[in-house]
């Protein structure tokens, strides 16, 4: 084999993660979620690539992800998705393109009016990760701060956030 | 209480079409520090415990799947090898046979009974080699046939 096992990790980021986030988000429609559940998807990718036949890594990653968008949202047991066929009838009658980057302006625009509600010291973590999408260490150079501490103040601003944005998702409806 | 029907999990002709489907409507952007973040993830022990156990489980699959066609080839060829020395055995065995018949009819038979244990423990253990011989002989002496 001449690629490592952390190398191919990377390539598959580097050439699926938008896509990966797509699926995600459509999926369960939630920002945080969409994230963590890339996160998940790529990292079981990495723990079964022993077990990968390396044919089409594109269908085999969407194939994680849908599957676990799939235990999150039966798990939450709250949000209507369609079944079999018809999953896939939505998806081609729903919104076009234009939309979609519009949406994602409003998504951003309400994750910073939300960053903006928090208290300090969580509203600098927040908005250094999930807005400026600033890395960990970079964060931690700008800062001073040590990454655990870093860690911690985003783990609660995500927490914070979420309930923020699910009270606004239902108060619009 | 929850009624919502939920699809089954995708396979991979279905995966596939839906990342057509989220391809053809346009890719958002994933978070720049996302990649850092599953990297960095990824090194963490926990996870390159189950990564390793799973590297080491496919190996040892496919060690044990190694081992297995093995012996089965060495059974093969040491069958193959042992059919010549069983037919020459039996043809010891039945050569040996005759002559002792011959002597037997030349110096009058003797009773049976009045043989000692130990060589009619050895005529038993002859014939039934002999018997033994000639039903692992019979398959290859029609392979031989076959082929001729």
């Amino acid at each position: 084999m001449g690629i490592n096992n952390t190398e191919q990790l990377e390539q598959w980021i580097d050439q699926y993660q938008n896509l990966i986030y797509s699926i995600c988000f459509q999926m369960t429609g939630d920002y945080f979620e969409a994230q963590d559940l890339t996160q998940e998807t790529f990292l079981s990718a990495y723990k079964c690539s022993a077990y990968f036949d390396g044919r089409n890594p594109r269908a085999w990653l969407c194939r994680i992800a849908s599957n676990k968008c799939l235990d999150y949202l039966k798990a939450n047991g709250r949000r209507q998705i369609p079944t079999d066929d018809r999953f896939f009838l939505t998806y081609q009658d729903s919104s076009p393109p234009p939309e979609r980057s519009l949406t994602e302006k409003d998504i951003r625009q309400q994750l910073y009016a939300c960053c903006m509600r928090l208290k300090p010291p969580y509203r600098e973590a927040a908005l250094d990760y999930y807005y400026y999408e600033m890395d960990i260490r970079q964060m931690a150079e700008k800062t001073g701060k040590n990454i655990k501490t870093l860690q911690t103040h985003i783990y609660r601003a995500k927490a914070m956030l979420r309930k923020m944005l699910r009270k606004e998702d239902l108060e619009d409806g | 209480m929850d009624n919502t029907e939920y699809p089954t999990y995708l396979n991979e002709y279905q995966a596939e079409r839906l990342a057509d489907l989220v391809e053809s409507k346009g890719l958002m952007t994933a978070p720049a520090n996302l990649k850092s973040a599953i990297l960095e993830r990824s090194r963490q022990t926990d996870v390159q415990m189950i990564a390793g156990a799973n590297r080491l489980g496919r190996q040892a699959e496919l060690l044990f799947y190694g081992l297995k066609v093995g012996a089965a080839v060495v059974c093969s060829i040491s069958l193959i090898l042992a059919a010549p020395l069983i037919r020459q055995t039996q043809m010891e065995h039945q050569s040996e046979r005759q002559n002792r018949q011959s002597s037997d009819l030349q110096n009058g038979r003797q009773d049976e009974a009045r043989l000692p244990l130990h060589d009619r423990f050895h005529r038993s253990l002859m014939e039934f080699s002999e018997r033994a011989g000639a039903f692992i002989s019979e398959p290859i002496d029609m392979e031989v046939f076959f082929n001729d």
